[in-house]
């Protein structure tokens, strides 16, 4: 996780709050941020498999499908997704998405 | 304090501002540095209840309020946005990323001026009078369809909710809008210049996930039509929503656009064409022009010209005056748009410049900054050619002759965008016809004004945005059949 930035007000109009501890931006926005890992399964919200793991997209377009778009993170179930996306082996797909948030 | 953007914001409902019912909130962040920028609601299923009922009962009234009325309200929304233009061009660019010059005189001038092309247009339409026979007589008019929900996208949040809120009111619909959670604020605080306008209910702003909120618009049944701006993936989800409901819905969806370039363009405008298509709001453009064909005889002098105006891009802080290209949205989206360049080289593409996110610059650090990025060699069966990275990374092809690159452009599940360089007008129409694409630019490219229809051909998407074609997407027809006789029938 990187380092919070320095707050600047680039338009110099007044001050900036600081980003406060614990929130992610992986997404730009985080609801609620667990502390842990978190298994993810077919029920698993893709927005929130993005926002708490974002390295993941990599494994998600190495694997031909794409989870984010200018609508943001896919609002559905990775289950639905990968249905979606007509990927054969979904329980496959899971448990390398799962291998890859470990090995991080 | 004179900050452009508020700590908080709440949703926008039948002209109040209101908190959640379930008291949820998210943060939105600055993608260039991530600085906190606000809070704002996560709108539950109630919440969308209220703004979907506070429409309806604004449709009541709005619905018969005169076109020249219509048009006056749409005129003052657009003097609104141009006495606010700077301020809203600093909160697009502190959310999106996007550098100051482009939300300056792209963004907010084309918002205002969707407008006033609406208050316009609005005033243009008229019903037909058709004489069936000497004794009947048929009325055909349109009728608005009553409460709309729409949905925008991050990449362009204040342009495209002009885009979808100055037709749907032209026409006598009410809204009920979601911008993406990731870019909320512009919409936001127009909703505050609506709210100086517009009688209330007639458009109500809620904020939250597509998970949560967004799902709560598509399921609601009091919906009368659905738009929809983002990826084909989720286009899917709105027109099975719509179905569903069996309503309309208006679905602007993704691309892999063509632009194409034979050895007669006019060189220095076509090179600046490449950036144009591809560089744009950081590529994350939904027509963005991410397949470049280049005949033959120039491709080794256009590739490499190419690399050398990618290469002199200046990619900076956004609201520094001189920068041409910003921050991407956010971290997902930089990973994405650095997966497929890995894609890229292990499908054998030529990386010519690019391919990295920028860290060296300690002021980029700590955003999402990705080189300008140009693959040649690429062939069009690649991933990289053929699926929607939606960044700065543009594939570059060689083609023989205008049949060759014609069936190329089409080899594409898409057809939103394209261009076609050249100076021979008969070939540059010849290939804007056959290339099957919705809109297809000649010697330009992204270039997108109210009175020009856009919309895309195959999996890019269903009807049209902008132009007064708009009208007709947002009412319905009304046919008055009308007997003049006297005797009856005859028929019992």
């Amino acid at each position: 996780m990187k380092q919070k930035p320095e707050c600047i007000d680039p338009f110099g109009h007044g001050e900036v709050r600081p980003e406060p501890c614990g929130s992610g931006r992986g997404s730009g926005c985080v609801e609620t941020v667990e502390r842990g890992r978190t298994l993810i399964t077919a029920e698993t919200q893709v927005e929130e498999i993005m926002e708490k793991y974002p390295q993941t997209v990599a494994y998600f377009i190495k694997n031909k499908v794409s989870p984010f778009s200018c609508a943001g993170a896919f609002p559905k179930t990775l289950g639905e997704l990968l249905a979606a996306r007509n990927v054969g082996d979904a329980a496959g797909f899971i448990k390398g998405l799962n291998e890859m948030i470990e090995a991080v | 304090m004179n900050r452009p953007i508020d700590q908080s914001y709440k949703l926008y409902i039948g002209g109040n501002w209101v908190d959640g019912k379930e008291g949820k909130t998210f943060n939105a962040y600055c993608p260039a540095n991530g600085d906190l920028l606000a809070s704002c609601v996560s709108a539950g299923k109630e919440d969308v209840d209220a703004a979907v009922t506070a429409a309806w009962k604004a449709f009541e009234t709005w619905k018969d309020v005169s076109p020249q009325e219509r048009a006056s309200y749409l005129l003052k929304i657009a003097d609104l946005i141009d006495e606010n233009a700077e301020k809203l061009a600093q909160i697009e660019t502190l959310d999106n990323g996007k550098p100051i010059r482009e939300t300056r005189n792209i963004d907010v001038p084309l918002a205002s001026d969707h407008f006033r092309y609406f208050a316009g247009a609005v005033r243009t339409q008229e019903g037909q009078a058709v004489m069936i026979d000497k004794n009947t007589m048929s009325l055909i008019l349109r009728e608005p369809i009553g409460v709309i929900g729409q949905i925008i996208p991050w990449n362009f949040p204040f342009l495209m909710a002009a885009w979808k809120i100055a037709p749907a009111l032209a026409a006598g619909d009410t809204v009920v809008i979601k911008p993406s959670a990731t870019t909320s604020l512009s919409l936001l605080e127009f909703a505050k210049l609506l709210d100086q306008v517009l009688p209330p209910g007639t458009v109500n702003v809620v904020t939250g996930k597509g998970s949560t909120t967004g799902n709560y618009l598509l399921e609601h049944p009091r919906f009368s039509k659905l738009a929809f701006t983002g990826s084909t993936e989720v286009g899917y989800s709105v027109a099975d929503a719509a179905a569903k409901k069996l309503i309309p819905a208006t679905l602007e969806l993704g691309g892999k656009s063509a632009n194409i370039y034979f050895s007669d363009c006019q060189w220095d405008r076509a090179i600046e064409g490449t950036q144009m298509g591809i560089l744009f709001n950081q590529g994350q453009v939904c027509c963005a022009g991410s397949r470049v064909f280049v005949q033959e005889e120039i491709y080794d002098r256009f590739v490499a010209d190419m690399a050398e105006s990618f290469k002199k891009v200046k990619v900076g802080l956004p609201w520094e005056e001189d920068t041409m290209m910003g921050s991407q949205i956010d971290e997902v989206q930089l990973n994405k748009i650095l997966a497929y360049v890995d894609v890229g080289r292990e499908e054998g593409a030529r990386l010519v410049t690019g391919g990295k996110r920028i860290t060296a610059d300690s002021k980029l650090s700590t955003g999402w900054f990705m080189e300008p990025t140009l693959f040649a060699d690429v062939d069009n069966k690649m991933r990289i050619a053929q699926e929607e990275i939606f960044g700065p990374v543009v594939c570059v092809m060689k083609f023989k002759d205008e049949q060759d690159v014609i069936q190329m452009a089409n080899d594409s599940e898409y057809g939103l965008g394209g261009a076609v360089w050249t100076r021979d007008i008969n070939r540059a129409l010849r290939v804007a016809r056959a290339v099957q694409t919705g809109r297809m630019w000649i010697n330009t490219y992204n270039e997108l004004p109210a009175h020009a229809p856009f919309g895309g051909y195959k999996k890019s998407g269903i009807g049209r945005e902008t132009h007064k074609m708009m009208l007709d997407h947002y009412t319905q027809t009304k046919n008055i059949y009308i007997s003049m006789n006297e005797a009856k029938t005859g028929m019992y």
